[in-house]
Formats: structure tokens, sequence, C-alpha cells
């Protein structure tokens, strides 16, 4: 006889923004549905066409003298997402080996090897000690490991680097974890920090917005990038009940699909999303009339944004209504690496709130004319009880889930 | 019931070979692809030497499709594993253009070799400026010149999916696509991985496996700054000398080494050689520099090589680096007992290959599923007295016939993850 797999629950949630730090300084901007980007000021940007993002000016403090600007964001998310967790842990510390750590990131903490290689450019000196530590901290694990030792925690530690995905496919590992009985709970998330390679990385694909940000708006002609750390506590429903926490969500179903198509562009058609999306109600064992929302990746480029819509209308074809959906990312700008736990940290607040995130900068030619993409601020709802999350990245790898609200 | 996975084809591209079945052989007899760099940056940063594998053009023509300029966004590694997948889907015998339920994950390290390299012209953009709001400033001057550096396609090498995604689109595998960073462990830990999906029924096939390439001037410097590279003097081919008493530390190479998992009603349904099964694996973790590595390693063989697994075969990573070939010599002879530990044949293609990191352990694994296919065993190469603080590991010259029924694999990491992976030989496992 096998074992019940184990409901997985969400209890709590950190997220650091272009808004400041903490969930509520992220919910401000998305009710009043004000977007936190601007012109470029951590680097002077003024030599680009368009030079505008969404970046967090007033850093979280280091915790060590080196800590780049992503870590410090991580760290912080961190704080908010344990704040609960750590003193439970104390009493139990024999639970820290049932504590896993799972997180995504497309560059990492880039900023601080770029400055190695800038100083061995240009004197042609040898590498210093120092230069070992900006190493370290470049490579992909070492977040996880910082966040880790910060917890305490003695499971199961990963890093995913699956670009836009990476945070979204961080949870669906993290779910598996517990789902398999490797852990009882696991804090799952993303982090990227604002850097000017990536941002002149986006600008050479030619993916950067020469206007504003406007997800869904046939007048859309790329997107902005942003910088953030979001992270999840997630847990088994016996392990969160364990220690007398209250669930917000029960993570119900994950999908991911390649298109396996082409290294920038997505299937034109959304083909490769269509069946994430379907993997994750397969998951659920839900329908897509039982959605309310869909929170979409909703970059802001011509190709993704008609992508995602083509595949949510062959989905929820079969539903009566099309739910509302909307996009983040006039927010709070792309996170890459941060941008799937992002969304989903929102929709928790969203769950929490009975309200809709709205797209910002859109909604005066929406791109299919019917649909409600939720413009202007956010939208007070009832009944909100499951929400679908899309994302998608470069290497067409797209990903979907589905969260039900806690006692829904 | 458990779905069974098994291996159904396996793709290499290493210093000593491009094609599973050259690089078998090159081990079966004994052969070296490490070499001294004798110019260029490489050759003047330690250890100056190492296993580089290049692609010749007409392999290169094969396995990528120019039309969309694919070459133009690989680093090494992803060419590397994008090349060992065109040979493992030449030897798997699949038809059709697409498949929606094979997934790939592959493990590598963060591509900043490359990107160290070829994104300069990104990098330079950025100065630092302490008197800036924070912390940086933009240097004009230097973007005429940056932006000739850097173009669409180096900033794409850069990302980190690119490993996983090129070998997705390489396949036309619509599955699960990931790429696992971050330590030397990765191969091991992305077939594991893989593993677990197809059991979950997410896919019924997977290409899994690892790709590494340390081939940039900047990422060979750290490397030698850590400590972890070995100098070379003398015959290069005789300096990568894992589990031997005078092991000097790695001396680094590039490789790519993937697998085909696939269920076994799959497998059956469309009349695939099957190689071996896999029949347990783990997955530890310690915190890199502190002591508890040991237990790691040990909980990961506990858990990762079940009780009653035949056991005939040691494939391990064999670093070269004294203080990792200690952990893996101690954690298998703690494991098994020492005696067991050091009468059992070890497989180790890093004596060969020189350490690829993500892939090293993955051409172990190799090594062991063509042993148990071919019943013959490679020869210990460079190994001539074993570390006595290590495992008692018996030198051998190449075995013509042996009977290997199962093989433990052991990816034990710098990083301090640390992954075991059992398999058992297909005859063995049928019955």
């Amino acid at each position: 006889m096998t074992e019940p797999v184990p409901n997985v629950v969400i209890t709590d949630m950190g997220l650091v923004t272009a808004a400041g730090t903490g969930v509520d300084a992220s919910w401000r901007q998305v009710a009043a549905g004000r977007t936190c980007i601007g012109p470029v000021k951590t680097f002077d940007a003024s030599v680009f066409p368009t030079a505008i993002g969404a970046e967090l000016i007033q850093q979280p403090p280091a915790r060590q003298p080196d800590d780049e600007r992503s870590v410090r964001m991580l760290l912080a998310a961190g704080d908010e997402v344990a704040a609960g967790l750590i003193p439970w842990l104390d009493e139990h510390p024999e639970e820290r080996d049932q504590l896993g750590v799972v997180l995504g990131t497309s560059q990492g903490a880039i900023l601080g090897v770029g400055d190695v290689h800038r100083r061995l450019r240009r004197g042609g000196g040898q590498l210093k000690e120092s230069d070992l530590h900006a190493f370290h901290t470049y490579r992909p694990g070492y977040g996880t490991e910082r966040l880790a030792q910060t917890l305490g925690a003695r499971g199961p530690r990963s890093t995913v680097g699956m670009v836009c995905v990476s945070s979204a496919m961080a949870l669906i590992q993290a779910v598996e974890l517990i789902r398999n009985g490797v852990v009882d709970r696991v804090v799952a998330g993303g982090f990227e920090g604002f850097s000017p390679f990536i941002f002149t990385g986006f600008f050479c694909i030619g993916a950067m917005t020469k206007t504003v940000c406007r997800p869904f708006d046939q007048r859309r002609d790329g997107t902005a990038l942003g910088e953030g750390a979001a992270l999840l506590l997630l847990e088994s429903e016996e392990a969160a009940a364990r220690r007398g926490a209250e669930p917000i969500a029960v993570f119900e179903g994950g999908g991911f699909a390649a298109d396996a198509v082409h290294m920038t562009a997505p299937d034109r058609e959304g083909h490769g999303l269509e069946r994430a999306i379907r993997q994750a109600f397969g998951e659920a064992r839900r329908s897509p009339d039982q959605v309310q929302y869909i929170n979409a990746h909703g970059t802001g480029t011509p190709y993704n944004d008609s992508m995602e819509c083509q595949a949510f209308s062959r989905v929820f074809a079969e539903a009566e209504t099309m739910p509302p959906l909307s996009s983040l990312k006039s927010i709070f700008g792309h996170t890459l690496g941060a941008a799937g736990c992002l969304d989903a940290v929102l929709c928790m607040r969203a769950f929490q709130e009975q309200a809709l995130p709205p797209t910002v900068n859109s909604g005066e030619a929406p791109e299919v004319e019917y649909w409600d993409f939720v413009p202007g601020k956010a939208r007070k709802t009832a009944g909100l009880d499951r929400i679908l999350s899309t994302n998608a990245a470069f290497g067409g790898n797209n990903t979907a889930l589905i969260f039900r609200r806690w006692g829904a | 019931m458990t779905r069974r996975v098994v291996i159904t084809a396996v793709g290499i591209a290493s210093p000593i070979g491009i094609g599973a079945e050259v690089v078998w052989n090159a081990l079966l007899a004994g052969e070296s692809g490490l070499e001294t760099f004798e110019d260029g940056p490489l050759s003047r940063i330690p250890p100056a030497a190492g296993g580089r594998t290049p692609v010749p053009m007409k392999i290169g023509r094969d396995y990528y499709d120019p039309k969309v300029l694919r070459n133009a966004t690989m680093n090494n590694a992803t060419i590397l594993g994008v090349v060992a997948t065109g040979d493992c889907l030449d030897r798997a015998g699949l038809v059709g253009d697409k498949h929606r339920r094979i997934g790939c994950y592959i493990g590598t390290e963060m591509p900043y070799p490359e990107h160290a390299k070829q994104a300069r012209g990104a990098l330079t953009l950025m100065e630092r400026d302490e008197s800036a709001e924070a912390g940086w400033s933009f240097n004009d001057e230097r973007l005429g010149a940056s932006m000739r550096f850097q173009s669409a396609f180096e900033f794409l090498r850069s990302l980190p999916n690119m490993s996983a995604s090129h070998v997705s689109i390489r396949g036309g595998f619509q599955g699960p696509v990931a790429t696992f960073l971050g330590s030397g462990a990765s191969g091991i830990q992305a077939i594991l991985e893989a593993t677990r999906e197809i059991r979950a029924g997410h896919a019924e096939g997977m290409m899994a496996g690892g790709a590494w390439s340390p081939y940039a001037p900047l990422y060979q410097g750290f490397l030698a700054r850590t400590g972890r590279i070995g100098y070379v003097s003398g015959d290069v081919t005789a300096a990568m000398r894992p589990f031997d008493r005078s092991h000097i530390g790695a001396i680094p190479g590039e490789a790519g080494c993937v697998f085909l998992l696939e269920e076994l009603g799959s497998a059956r349904e469309r009349g695939a050689t099957i190689l071996a099964e896999v029949t347990g694996g783990a997955t530890q973790f310690a915190a890199p520099g502190h002591g508890d590595q040991e237990a790691a390693c040990q909980t990961a063989l506990r858990l990762g090589i079940p009780q009653d697994h035949p056991l005939d075969v040691i494939a391990a990573t064999g670093s070269g680096h004294p203080e990792l070939d200690r952990l893996e010599g101690q954690a298998w002879a703690r494991f098994l007992g020492a005696e067991r530990a050091g009468q059992l044949p070890w497989l180790f293609p890093t004596a060969s290959t020189g350490y690829t990191g993500s892939a090293a352990a993955p051409l172990a694994a190799a090594a062991a599923i063509f042993a148990m296919r071919d019943g013959k065993l490679p020869p210990t190469v460079n190994l001539h007295e074993p570390d006595p603080q290590g495992a008692a590991i018996v030198p051998r010259e190449a075995v013509e016939t042996a009977t290997i029924r199962g093989a433990g694999v052991s990816a034990f990491s710098f990083e301090g993850i640390h992954a075991t992976l059992s398999l058992q030989s297909w005859s063995e496992a049928s019955e």
C-alpha cells in the first residue's frame, strides 16, 4: 500500500522589489496600480535610447562587507519568509534537517565578478584573495548556500538556472521534495539584481521597450527590467499543523513544458505553454472553469503576450467565461530569476485581500478585445479561490502553477 | 507500483574522443586526452594543461542547425552537451522530430567562463564609483567598443538555461527542461531528478547528464587560486592521478556526457536496446568547508545504494584533489568495509580526461554501463600506489572478462553537494 501524497501548503512569504522590502510595500504599489519603473539610476544609462527599469535604490543592509545587491535582497526576503519559522526552529532544532532551500536565478551575484574582470582588464594584474570571494558569490549556488546558512536549514539545497522560469521551477521542485517525503518544508523562490550586463543584453536582443512596458496592449513594444527576491515557505499540511501555522494557500498543481523551437522566440502559438497549463490542471485535478484569475507572465514583448493569449484562449475555451488576467511586469519590471515567485507571492496576497492585481499602462488597446486585463488599480472581488500563474523563458521553457486559497 | 527507469543510450564528447563507443574504447586502451597548452592565454595560467575537446566542424554541422544560428548562442559546455546529445540520439533510434513526453535535465556550472571572455563589452561598461548613488557609474566612452563586443548572441551564451534549452531544441524534447547548477555533482543530480520525473509520470523519457568546460582565462585563474588545481611538471598524461598517493590536484578537462532514460514499458514498446536500470540514488548536502562532508557522503551512499543491490564496480568522481579523493575513498571504505571497497574494481575516467566537473561522475557511470554490457574493465590509469589515507584501491591492467551485475556511482563535489546513483545491468535487472 502506498503512502498518501502530502498536501503542500504555503504558510509564509517574503518579498523585496523596487517598491521596497516586505510584501506590504509591494502590495501597496499593486493596490494603487502604481509602477516602480522609472529612469535607470544605479548606473548612467543615458546613452541608451530608452533607459528605464525598476530598481531598489535603498538596498537592504549588507550582512557581510562584500554582499552584492542580489544577495542583500535575498537575505532580506529570507528574514520575512522565516520570521515565524525561525523561533519555532530554535525550539525544535532537530527540524532543521527537514528544511530545504531551492532557489532560481538568472545571473546571481554578477556585479562583484564584473568588478574583478574590469580591474583585470585595466591593470592586467593577478587575481587577489578578495577576487576569489567575488567568484564564489557569483557561483549560482552561493545565494542558496547563504540563505540556507542564515535559516539554519540542513535539508536539500538546489539551484535552478532557467532564466525567467527559474523561481517557478524552484517552487515545483520544492513541492516535489515535500510530496516525495524528502523533507517537510522548503523555502523556495528566486532572486535577481539589476545589472548593466543584463540591461545591455536585453537591449541588444531587442526585448527592451522604447516607450513604456504595457503588457497585453496592442501598442506594446517590449519589456522593462526589474530586480528583487521572492520566497515562499512551503510545507506539508501536517508539518504546518505541527507548528501551528495557518496556511495561506494550497499548491494544487504545477506543469512545465518546452517548446523546442527557438532560443529566443517562443512557439508563436503558445503550444508549449498550453501543455504546461494542461499538466498543471491535470495534477491539480481541476478544470479551467474553476480558476477565477490568471496571473500571466505578460512581459510586454509582442511575441510573448500574443503567445500567452493564444494558449489561454485554447485552454479556457472549455470554460464558460474567460477569467480576468493581468501581468505585474508593468509595476515591478521583469525580475527574471525572481519573476515566477514574485508573481506567486502577490497571488498569495491577492487571496488574502480578495483583490485582482492590475495590468498598469494597458487597457486602451487590449490584445484581445473582450478579455478583462484588469486595467488601472487592483480590483476588489469576491470568491477568489483559485489562481493560475504562468511564466515563460528564453529557450522555450514554460511553467504553470495552480494555487487554491486555504479554506476554499 | 513504481515505474522502472532504464538507460537506453549514452552520448559522450570528451578529450579522449567524441562518441560513446569511441570513448569507451579509448578508456579500455588507457589513452589520455590531456595535453600541455603551448600558446594562448591558457598557457600562462596554471596548470597550462588539460583536456580539451575540439568539436570538428563536420560533427558540428551534423549536430547543430545553422539556420537558426544556434552555434553563436552556445558556450563550450553547451556545445559539448549538444554534441553528446547528438551522439546519444544517433544510438537511441528515436523516431520523429518532436517528443512531447521526453524532457532533458543537464547539470553544468554557471557559464561565466565564457561570460568573462565574451561579454567583456558589457562588463567594461561598469565603473565602480563610490560617489555615485548606488556605487556604480557608466562609462560613456566605452560604450562604442562595448557594443561591438557584446552581441545578442553573446548575451544568450551567458544565460544558464542555454545548456538544457539547446539540448531540448536539438532533440525536439518538449517535456520538462532544466539546467542544474552549482556543483560538480550537478550531472548526477540531473540524472536523479530526471529519474524522478519519469517515476512520477511527468515524462516517458529524459535526456540527462552533465556538460562542463572550464576553458576561459579568467575562470582558469580563479580555479588556480582555489588550490584545487594540480601544477604539472613533466609528462602531462601522467599528471592526473586520482586516488594515488602522489595526487597533486585536479587537471581540468571539458566534456559532455548524457543518457537517455526511459520508462521501462515505453522503452520496450519502441523496441529500444536496454543497457541498464537505475535502481537508486540520493543527494546529500553539507556546507562547503565544514566538517560534516563525511557524514553527508555516508548518508548519500546509504540512501542511494540499496542493501540488496549487486555491487561489482565503483564508478567514482576521482577529482585528483587529495582532500576530495580521500573523502570519496573513505566514504566507500566505511560504507562497504575497507577490504571490500579495496577489492572492488574502481572506474575513474578523470585520469584520462581530466576533471570534467559536472560531467565527471556521468562519465564514470557511462564507463560502468559499458563495463556491465561488455564484461570488460579499463585499466586504472596513473594509479600506482593508493593514497594510504584514502581507499586501498588495487591498481589493475585492462580486464577482458568480468561479470559486472551492478555499479555504484559517487559524485562528491568541492561545493558540499554529494550525490550517488546505483545502476544494475539489464541482464541482471530483467530477471
